[in-house]
């Protein structure tokens, strides 16, 4: 109950009653759990505001919680600003994603929305000039290297940086897998909002991209989904001033009507029916038989390997699909020994996961 | 630069430094800064007061009326924090 009243706290048209203050055994449980699905933000949120009376003890430990995520904040924007100058400079186009421009956009203090690292989106074709700037100039690693040259940028959904304690994501598309390959990414880079970060302006997607991506996070990120990203889509939909209609339209063209109508479900079941009101339209959405096929990949025990399996269906062309295929089950020396694998048992772990899939 | 401001000097926000509220106020990261620095309420106050240049005179006097203090009683912790946020950067003097 706390929890939700968390989730939906600023979301909901009805004033938020203050509770009469949660057991201490409560109160430990719902901050572990608030630091696992980045809700420390919005815990804050709720007990500045009054909704959430606290015992002085409480407050402290809260108070502890929330300024090392606010720290780490800091750190995360400053690097940002800087990998920011040098893509400008390189003539680098690209969107900051998730926690740091949600923090800046849809809540109402960038303070109520904790992140753990940096996400920013670039076009495929210059994913590799991303990298090498943010590992080149920046003195970053990349821990583990892509499948096979050329797969990041091909077919990836990210690459990962790491800059001394920070972790740069950079965002080819918005998911991996099916879902994620099936989305024209050009048309990520039409629109853009602006937020300031540090003094400089820099580009968010588009509003309805926002939203979009705020649906993919819920429907296809963490399982099971993380509350945070649940609160996420609440304010996206509740500050974005977009519409519905033209979602589903986009969704449409991006073979993704399964995603919004898993995010609408589950938005309405973690959020209850007052807290997700007007998403009940996503989750009544028909979705198309293959659809659900793709979805199924997503959400089976062994689904880091069958949507992987089911990426081939959504890769046109014979060509591709034979390099995708080549990558999945030959990856490079360098991708395996980061693994601690040998292609063997790379392979033999694949196997043994997709014979378990139901 | 730091021992010489008076009532009549224009101070503000540096521009590229991040801040982020806390629940006893703020933390802020200058850019030359390694870590952040937390200033506690009511010392927030001033940080939100400088989003736009102000004279430390007018300064001090906003935050006596606020807080229904005398200003001989505030400006020496004002200057404190003045001087603690021009040495780490995060502030600039205007003129």
């Amino acid at each position: 109950m706390a929890l939700k009243g968390v989730i939906n706290h600023g979301v909901t048209q009805t004033a938020s009653r203050p509770s009469v203050g949660l057991q201490d055994e409560v109160f430990n449980a719902v901050v572990r759990i608030a630091a696992q699905e980045r809700l420390i933000g919005a815990l804050a949120q709720s007990h500045v505001s009054g909704s959430l009376p606290l015992l002085p003890a409480q407050r402290y430990q809260l108070r502890n919680h929330h300024t090392t995520a606010q720290a780490h904040a800091l750190a995360l924007e400053r690097q940002l600003v800087m990998i920011s100058k040098a893509y400008e400079d390189a003539e680098i186009d690209f969107r900051v994603l998730k926690g740091m421009a949600l923090a800046h956009l849809v809540y109402p203090d960038p303070s109520w929305r904790t992140f753990a690292d940096v996400d920013i989106l670039v076009p495929s074709h210059q994913l590799q000039a991303a990298v090498a700037i943010a590992t080149e100039r920046f003195g970053g690693t990349q821990p583990v290297p892509e499948l096979r040259p050329g797969f990041a940028q091909e077919f990836g959904k990210e690459s990962m940086v790491r800059i001394g304690r920070t972790e740069i994501d950079l965002h080819r598309t918005f998911v991996a897998g099916p879902f994620g390959l099936s989305i024209p990414l050009d048309e990520l880079f039409q629109d853009a909002t602006t937020i300031e970060i540090g003094g400089r302006q820099m580009q968010a997607l588009g509003r309805h991209h926002l939203f979009l991506h705020a649906c993919y996070n819920v429907a296809l990120g963490d399982h099971p989904v993380r509350r945070g990203s649940v609160r996420d889509l609440l304010l996206c939909h509740k500050e974005l001033d977009g519409d519905l209609e033209t979602v589903i339209t986009i969704a449409k063209r991006w073979g993704g009507i399964a995603v919004l109508q898993r995010a609408g479900k589950l938005a309405l079941e973690v959020a209850g029916i007052e807290g997700a009101r007007g998403l009940e339209v996503l989750a009544q959405l028909a979705v198309p038989r293959h659809q659900a096929f793709l979805m199924r990949s997503y959400l089976a025990p062994g689904r880091s390997y069958t949507r992987q399996l089911a990426s081939l269906a959504v890769i046109p062309g014979i060509g591709p699909r034979l390099r995708y295929a080549r990558a999945m089950l030959l990856p490079s020396r360098e991708y395996l020994n980061s693994r601690g694998c040998t292609t063997r048992s790379h392979v033999k772990r694949a196997l043994v996961r997709l014979r378990h899939h139901d | 630069m730091t021992d010489q401001i008076s009532d009549d000097t224009i101070v503000c926000r540096d521009p590229d430094t991040l801040w982020r509220h806390v629940l006893d106020g703020l933390l802020v990261l200058a850019p030359q800064m390694e870590e952040p620095i937390e200033i506690s309420t009511p010392g927030d106050v001033v940080w939100q007061l400088l989003d736009e240049p102000m004279a430390i005179g007018d300064l001090v006097h906003t935050l006596a009326m606020r807080f229904g203090e005398a200003t001989s009683a505030i400006q020496p912790d004002v200057n404190d924090l003045l001087h603690a946020l021009l040495a780490a950067g995060a502030i600039r003097v205007v003129r």
